[in-house]
């Protein structure tokens, strides 16, 4: 999940019912009713995300928790309440700034790639009217000049706290962190070798590792150390 | 592989054996359901994206041709050869000539500029390669599915294919967001326009050059 997005999960502020969940609120906007490739141009004010968003949908788990054991089912909701404590809180940041810094990252770009496009025109109108209309010229030189200023400042205010890396990084804390949390639910390796306290302090430690950017040397069997 | 995903404290086999029914329903619905979702509405999402800017691109291309054609037939037929409007012409035919021999060749000028913004668009988006990601994914993932537990499997067997199931579903999606990571890059276009932008606005903060001597 990581696109895009939106993603992952890939965070489109607008999902649509068939996406996967995601923190983004559901509120219709002008673009819903645009070609897809609207859709997907950033923001100007990307939404805010949601505070409560969970991974796992309460409702739904009641739904699917339905004739189980009792212990059984106080099991997993114990397990969902700590996670909620320890991991969701660090998830729920990371992914939100993950979406935050990829609209920064694509305002930029479509930013450089709206400028290229006005300096592309201006230079074939220069060729245009180099013979016809030399009296043009110094305007249209003038102009471009402005577009070569506002590209630079546009890459210097980009070149602070770029977007780039900081969207990189905090959408792969995010599913890093988004796998934890299902690795712990179900008891996965390494969670199946301890229990209780030594069971919540390992997630404890491994959730604060991700989120500051240290990934366990493996995430267990096939868990796509990275 | 470990084979002791056993649910903590569940000493008894009535609840251990709840415990993992809960456990495996929640994964297959929050995790890969989930995610199989995702990959399924953003395999669609991007085709379409994809589609269209690539019949946009299309377009310009061809109108950039139909307009420079026009006007090349316009400015040798109709006009005379320095330019002008013939003498038998009417004036205000002269000049609805003019206007469309003036639309075209802004058309000729504009056209491929767009075509070339929506191509680097597609580079920075990367619908394309995503799309086979995605879609590689969800077949992968369907691979994991199949190795769900069955009901009426006994306990251990149950334990043994959740852990498998559950692992497999992870690791692909560990894979995708890995390969997802390493196709994003800024595409090299603007980064050339920039450079280039970054020398013009060098130059013309230095000032007017004095002209150089003959």
């Amino acid at each position: 999940m990581s696109d895009q997005p939106s993603t992952p999960t890939t965070i489109s502020p607008v999902p649509d019912p068939t996406t996967p969940s995601t923190q983004a609120k559901k509120k219709r906007r002008w673009r819903d009713s645009m070609p897809e490739w609207i859709k997907q141009l950033p923001y100007l004010n990307l939404p805010k995300a949601d505070p409560n968003y969970q991974l796992v949908k309460i409702d739904e788990l009641n739904e699917l928790m339905r004739g189980l054991d009792h212990h059984a089912q106080q099991r997993v909701r114990d397990d969902i309440a700590f996670l909620e404590q320890e991991l969701l809180r660090l998830f729920r940041q990371r992914d939100s700034e993950a979406a935050l810094q990829q609209n920064r990252y694509r305002k930029y770009q479509i930013g450089f790639i709206s400028l290229a496009t006005v300096a592309t025109i201006i230079g074939g109108l220069q060729a245009l009217y180099l013979g016809t209309a030399p009296r043009v010229i110094p305007y249209l030189a003038f102009a471009e000049t402005l577009i070569a200023l506002m590209a630079t400042y546009l890459a210097t205010i980009s070149g602070r706290e770029p977007p780039f890396p900081a969207w990189m990084n905090n959408r792969r804390r995010a599913e890093s962190l988004r796998r934890e949390y299902f690795r712990y639910l179900i008891n996965l390796p390494p969670y199946d070798a301890v229990l209780g306290y030594e069971r919540r302090m390992l997630l404890s430690r491994r959730a604060a590792d991700i989120n500051r950017g240290v990934f366990p040397e493996q995430e267990g069997p096939g868990g796509g150390a990275k | 592989m470990t084979n002791n995903t056993n649910p903590p404290e569940a000493a008894d086999p009535v609840v251990e054996r709840a415990t993992l029914e809960a456990m495996y329903r929640l994964f297959n619905r929050f995790t890969l359901d989930d995610q199989k979702r995702f990959y399924t509405s953003a395999s669609q999402r991007h085709r379409s994206a994809s589609r269209q800017v690539n019949s946009l691109r299309a377009l310009f291309a061809l109108g950039t041709g139909v307009a420079s054609a026009l006007a090349g037939l316009l400015v040798t037929s109709a006009f005379d050869p320095n330019g002008g409007c013939p003498v038998n012409m009417a004036v205000d035919a002269c000049r609805n000539l003019q206007i469309i021999v003036s639309i075209c060749t802004w058309g000729a000028v504009i056209m491929p500029s767009l075509a070339a913004a929506l191509n680097i668009l597609a580079d920075l988006y990367q619908w394309d390669r995503l799309i086979a990601i995605y879609d590689a994914a969800l077949e992968n993932l369907e691979v994991a599915d199949a190795l769900s537990p069955d009901p009426e499997m006994p306990v251990p067997e149950y334990r043994n294919a959740l852990q498998s199931f559950s692992i497999g579903a992870l690791g692909v999606m560990a894979d995708e967001t890995a390969q997802w990571g390493q196709l994003i890059r800024t595409p090299e276009a603007i980064q050339a326009f920039v450079d280039a932008e970054k020398g013009k606005a060098e130059r013309a903060s230095s000032g007017p050059q004095p002209p150089t001597q003959p």
